[in-house]
């Protein structure tokens, strides 16, 4: 594991030398959400079901938006979408473990500092989220979204290693009818649950801090393994034609 | 010495195309190039040696380790160049040196810096801002002296100049002369394969056509000149006919007929390289 991090880190300086313009570009981007979020904590009590959304796509997407050109997914063959530093480790004499390994420190890279300095910056700049919990609370509320961003975040590196894109009609109509399924569930959850996504986490971490926090650092640590596994197998499964 | 390269029964098959199955092996201190027509399965062969496709049935072996399986102690024995660059675009050729040579131990340094005068390569550009055939050249300068066993090339000079298809024949020449290293190349320039390569691996629509040592394929070539026409029937060896012009594939047996039907041939040349790829291709074409 060491030499594989060793190995991992080698690889990345170059890539992290053309990294500059996406984190100032995502630490903008994470600036204006927090500016945002700070009018969207007040809103959501008046049913502004928008905070959600973004909230979870800044948990799950976040790091995909500033890829520098060049590293950012694209079409293998036909049928097989990667990313571009992927397919290179694969032609080099690279373990499929540090091809694995190079993704998730990417990721993290480009989304935890971010989302921690969201977190934080919100908690100093805004009265409401701080009049809505305590510091203890906003920790656990914290550890909650961070470990959501490892879990589910993660997710997202199924199509960096490798994903078939199946181009026929059906898939194409049943995904379509997936993504307005999640959005409109999104959307409608408060009128069904009658809180937000983010307002039961306020709630949750208000309630049970010590074992949202608990549950929600074991299902990150699960998450990273199940993730890891997972890419490697799909590492291993997939035709690169 | 062992084999660098072993494959049994390899078969694949995508959508309708099938490829195999496949035996071959590479031994030290040989060329060989595969040819076949475009779609023949050239480069999907190529990337089932990497791992980069998984074979339907049959195995892979590089240095004697299965490439099929979790052991991955084979890659540091190849070095494989890619018809289609992937990856490479945002960095330029300095960064791409910097973040390959450390991973081969044998890099060959002074054989990098000599590539780089050789073809004159602009290190500081991005690789996505050079030409074709620079992008070519790069790529040729950062795999040769990776000084892998098995340099595995998948069409390496298609864009290149013809100075430097020249100068690389004359590098990859200089480079096999330790003996135990081998090449694998892929190629339609019929320049590359006859003076680079020693054996002949051909391909047609997924199928082999035949392994062949390139001397002994060019010596079972024959074309004959004759004064009279012959008949209709078939003629042992005989692959193609037009009006007084034979080829065979089999020259002792056809001249061995010739002499059985007292048939006289006024002249027999040997064939270009070029036309007995052509034969073996076109002849499959049916098929």
């Amino acid at each position: 594991m060491k030499d594989d991090l060793k190995v991992t880190m080698q690889l990345m300086k170059q890539e992290l030398k053309l990294s500059w313009g996406s984190f100032i570009g995502l630490f903008l981007y994470y600036s204006l959400f927090t500016v945002l979020f700070t009018t969207g904590f007040h809103a959501q009590e008046t049913r502004f079901v928008g905070l959600d959304l973004f909230f979870l796509m800044l948990f799950i997407f976040g790091p995909a938006w500033f890829k520098p050109k060049g590293l950012q997914l694209q079409k293998i063959n036909g049928k097989i979408f990667a990313s571009p530093s992927t397919i290179m480790g694969l032609h080099l004499p690279i373990k499929k473990q540090v091809i694995v390994l190079k993704s998730i420190v990417q990721y993290v890279i480009h989304s935890f500092p971010f989302q921690l300095y969201m977190l934080i910056m919100l908690y100093l700049i805004s009265p409401d989220v701080r009049n809505t919990m305590e510091l203890d609370t906003y920790i656990s509320f914290a550890i909650i979204w961070l470990s959501f961003g490892i879990y589910i975040g993660f997710s997202v590196l199924t199509i960096d290693v490798g994903s078939s894109s199946n181009n026929n009609n059906l898939t194409i109509v049943l995904s379509s009818l997936l993504f307005v399924a999640i959005l409109l569930l999104i959307l409608s959850f408060p009128y069904f649950f009658t809180y937000g996504v983010v307002e039961w986490t306020i709630i949750i971490a208000k309630k049970w801090p010590y074992i949202s926090t608990l549950l929600s650092i074991s299902a990150a640590t699960v998450g990273f393994f199940y993730w890891k596994k997972k890419l490697m197998k799909q590492l291993k499964q997939i035709d690169y034609l | 010495m062992d084999a660098l390269l072993s494959i049994r029964d390899l078969e694949k098959r995508i959508d309708e195309f099938h490829l195999g199955p496949l035996d071959l092996t590479i031994e030290p201190g040989t060329i060989t190039a595969l040819i076949g027509n475009n779609g023949s399965g050239k480069s999907t062969l190529l990337k089932m040696i990497m791992n980069l496709v998984q074979p339907g049935m049959g195995n892979i072996k590089v240095n004697n380790i299965l490439v099929h399986s979790d052991n991955e102690n084979w890659k540091p024995y190849v070095a494989y160049q890619p018809q289609t660059i992937i990856g490479w675009d945002p960095f330029t050729g300095e960064m791409l040196k910097d973040l390959i040579a450390p991973l081969y131990p044998n890099w060959d340094e002074s054989l990098f810096l000599r590539m780089v005068e050789l073809f004159e390569i602009p290190l500081n550009k991005k690789f996505s801002k050079l030409s074709q055939g620079v992008q070519q050249k790069l790529n040729l300068t950062l795999t040769l002296p990776r000084n892998a066993p098995l340099l595995i090339l998948d069409e390496p000079t298609s864009f290149m100049d013809i100075p430097s298809k020249k100068l690389l024949i004359d590098l990859l020449v200089d480079w096999m002369e330790p003996g135990d290293r081998s090449i694998i190349i892929a190629s339609h320039q019929i320049d590359d394969i006859k003076k680079l390569s020693d054996y002949l691996f051909v391909l047609h629509n997924g199928e082999v056509l035949g392994h062949f040592e390139k001397e002994a394929l060019m010596e079972n070539y024959a074309r004959y000149w004759l004064s009279d026409s012959v008949s209709e029937e078939s003629i042992p060896g005989v692959v193609s006919r037009e009006e007084h012009v034979l080829i065979s594939n089999n020259p002792k047996e056809t001249e061995s007929y010739f002499e059985q039907m007292n048939t006289k041939w006024t002249n027999r040349s040997s064939l270009e390289m070029e036309d007995i790829i052509t034969l073996l291709l076109t002849k499959n074409k049916g098929q």
